[in-house]
C-alpha cells in the first residue's frame, strides 16, 4: 500500500477572539494511519481536531491561519458541508438521535439524498458491519437507538459516519466516558477501520495513544502562552525513547 | 426527628394555599354539575349532547351545534395557529440573530398579554370585512373566529415549542452537522424529533385556551346557535353561548347553561390531561 499524505497542517495558529491558543502546529496523519493527538487538558486537543472538519465553527468563533489541506488542497477551499461529508466526527458524549438504529445510520445518506430503501438497506448493512455491530443489532433495527449502551452508541456514531465512506475520521475523545470493555472494542475497530479510513485521536489517555496509535503529536502549553507541538513521530519512538524531555516527563505521567 | 414532626409556618401557608387551590377547584366543579345536572334528567344527557336544535324559549336544549362549533374552532385554530407558531419558534431559536429574538420575543409576550376583547375588536375592524369580501357573506362567522383564535394562541405554541426546542442537546445538532448538513437538515432531523412532543404539548395548552375563548369569540361569531353548515355563516360556541344568554336567562334554560359549562369543563380538563401525558412521556 502507498503511503500518501492525506492530511497536511502547516504553521497552524487558532485564536479564540483575540486570544491564541494554539500556535505553529505543523504534522501530517498519513493516508491509512492512526494519528494521536495526546496533551494536558485545555492544551488545545479538541479546537485541533474540530478544525479539521470545521466543526469549530459551528460551536465557538475561532479564527486560524495556517495551512490545513486535505489531499493537498486547503480545506477552506472545499465546501463546508461536503468537507464534513469525507472529514467525520465522532464526540466524547455517545450521543444518538431520538429515532431507530436505522435511522440513525440512514440519516447521512438521506442528507444527500438518497431515498432508495435497496440502496438505504445496503449502506445500512455495510456501515452497521463496519462498526462491528451487524451481528448484534441486525434484529433490531427498527427499535430505538435510545436503548443502547454508552459504547453501542459509540459503535453506532462510528456507522453513522462511515454510512458517508469518508476518507478521515475524527475521534474526540471518543472513549473518555466508556468502559474499558467498550473502549478495547472502539480501539480493535480503529485498527480495523485504518485500511479504508484515515484516523486521527484526540485523547488525555496515553495508554490508549500507545496502544492504538501510529504517530502521536504532544501539544502542551507553557504557563500564559498558547500550545505548540512539544514532539512529532512515530508512537513507538514517543514513548519509548523520546527526544524531548518534557515529554518524557508527561508521558511518565510526571506532570500535566 | 422530632423537628420534622412539627409543622413548620412554612409549611402550614404552602398547605393552605394548596388546600384553598384544590378546594377551588373542586367547589368549581361541584356547583357547575350540580347546577346543570336537573337539565340531564329532564331531557336526558343523549339528548342534550346530541340535539340539534338550541331555542331555550321552546324549550329545546340541543347543545351538538354549540359543541360542534366549539370543536371546529379548537381545530380550525390549531391547524393555522401550529405552524405558524412552531415556524415562529424555530426561527426565533435556530436562525435569528439576537437582537431579531429578542424583538421578537418581546411581540409574543406583548401577543400574550393582550386582553381577548381587544382582539375582538381587532377582528371585527380586519377579518370580519375580509371574511364579506372574500367568502361573500355578512362576515360574522367561523373564519374570523378561527383566525382571531389563532392570533389568541400563537404565543402559546411558540413559548412552549421554543423552549422544547431550546432543550434539545447541543449533540443532537453536532451529530447532523457533523454529517454535513444543512442548517434546515440539522433542524429537521437533529432538532424537531427531540422536540416532537414538547411542541404537541404546547398545542394542546393552546387549544385548552381556544376552547374556553369567549369574548373575542362572542365578537366576531355572530353567535347563531345553528348547526355549522359552512366556514363564512355564523354559529356559536360553547362558552360565548353562555356568556350571552346568562344576562337573561332564567329556569331551565340557565340550568341548561350550567350543563353547557360543565360539558365545556369536562372537554378543557380532557385537553388539559392530555397535555400532561404526552407531557411526561418526554422522559
Amino acid at each position: 500500500m502507498k503511503t500518501t499524505t492525506l492530511l497536511e497542517v502547516s504553521k497552524v495558529n487558532i485564536h479564540y477572539g483575540t486570544n491564541c491558543v494554539l500556535e505553529d502546529i505543523d504534522f501530517i496523519a498519513p493516508a491509512h494511519t492512526i494519528t494521536a493527538i495526546i496533551g494536558p487538558s485545555g492544551c488545545g486537543k479538541s479546537t485541533l481536531l474540530r478544525s479539521f472538519n470545521r466543526t469549530n465553527e459551528l460551536i465557538t468563533k475561532t479564527r486560524r491561519t495556517g495551512d490545513i489541506l486535505l489531499e493537498g488542497r486547503e480545506i477552506n477551499d472545499y465546501d463546508p458541508l461536503d468537507l464534513r461529508a469525507r472529514v467525520g466526527m465522532i464526540f466524547q458524549k455517545p450521543a444518538v438521535l431520538p429515532t431507530t438504529i436505522y435511522e440513525n445510520v440512514a440519516v447521512g445518506p438521506r442528507l444527500y439524498g438518497t431515498r432508495k430503501k435497496s440502496e438505504l438497506d445496503e449502506i445500512v448493512e455495510e456501515s452497521l458491519t463496519g462498526a462491528s455491530l451487524w451481528k448484534e443489532l441486525k434484529d433490531r433495527l427498527h427499535k430505538r437507538a435510545e436503548q443502547l449502551s454508552g459504547g453501542q452508541k459509540q459503535r453506532l456514531a462510528i456507522a453513522r459516519t462511515l454510512a458517508l465512506k469518508p476518507e478521515i475520521i475524527l475521534f474526540d475523545e471518543a472513549t473518555a466516558s466508556l468502559d474499558p470493555i467498550s473502549t478495547q472494542k472502539i480501539e480493535d475497530l480503529m485498527h480495523r477501520l485504518k485500511e479504508t479510513t484515515t484516523i486521527i485521536i484526540a485523547t488525555h489517555n496515553m495508554k490508549q495513544a500507545a496502544r492504538a496509535s501510529d504517530n502521536t503529536l504532544f501539544l502542551m502549553a507553557e504557563e500564559g502562552e498558547p500550545s505548540r507541538v512539544v514532539e512529532f513521530g512515530p508512537t513507538e519512538l514517543i514513548f519509548t525513547n523520546p527526544k524531548v524531555e518534557k515529554t518524557e516527563l508527561y508521558i511518565t505521567g510526571r506532570f500535566g | 426527628m422530632k423537628r420534622s414532626r412539627r409543622v413548620s409556618p412554612t409549611q402550614a401557608v404552602l398547605f393552605m394555599m394548596t388546600l384553598i387551590s384544590v378546594v377551588g377547584l373542586a367547589l368549581i366543579f361541584f356547583f357547575v354539575i350540580r347546577e346543570g345536572y336537573p337539565i340531564f334528567s329532564k331531557v336526558g344527557l343523549g339528548k342534550f349532547l346530541l340535539g340539534r336544535e338550541w331555542l331555550p324559549t321552546r324549550g329545546l336544549f340541543g347543545a351538538l351545534p354549540l359543541i360542534l362549533t366549539s370543536l371546529m374552532l379548537v381545530v380550525g385554530s390549531v391547524l393555522v395557529a401550529t405552524p405558524l407558531g412552531v415556524g415562529l419558534a424555530i426561527y426565533m431559536v435556530e436562525y435569528s440573530p439576537r437582537p431579531v429574538r429578542r424583538f421578537l420575543k418581546t411581540i409574543v409576550e406583548l401577543l400574550a398579554g393582550i386582553p381577548s376583547v381587544i382582539f375582538g375588536f381587532f377582528g371585527i375592524t380586519v377579518f370580519i370585512p375580509l371574511t364579506r369580501h372574500y367568502f361573500g357573506s355578512s362576515g360574522f362567522g367561523l373564519i374570523p373566529a378561527i383566525v382571531v383564535l389563532a392570533i389568541m394562541i400563537l404565543p402559546t405554541i411558540t413559548a412552549v415549542s421554543g423552549d422544547a426546542i431550546r432543550a434539545v442537546p447541543r449533540e443532537n445538532r453536532l451529530i447532523v452537522q457533523a454529517l454535513g448538513g444543512t442548517r434546515w437538515q440539522t433542524v429537521r432531523r437533529g432538532v424537531l424529533p427531540s422536540a416532537f412532543r414538547g411542541i404537541i404539548t404546547g398545542t394542546i395548552l393552546a387549544e385548552g385556551r381556544a376552547i374556553g375563548e369567549t369574548m373575542a369569540v362572542l365578537m366576531v361569531l355572530g353567535n347563531a346557535p345553528m348547526m355549522p353548515k359552512a366556514l363564512n355563516q355564523p354559529a356559536a360556541a360553547m362558552p360565548s353561548q353562555i356568556a350571552l344568554d346568562m344576562a337573561y336567562a332564567t329556569g331551565d334554560h340557565r340550568v341548561a347553561l350550567f350543563a353547557l359549562g360543565a360539558v365545556l369543563l369536562v372537554f378543557a380538563a380532557v385537553l388539559i390531561f392530555a397535555a400532561r401525558r404526552v407531557g411526561r412521556q418526554r422522559r
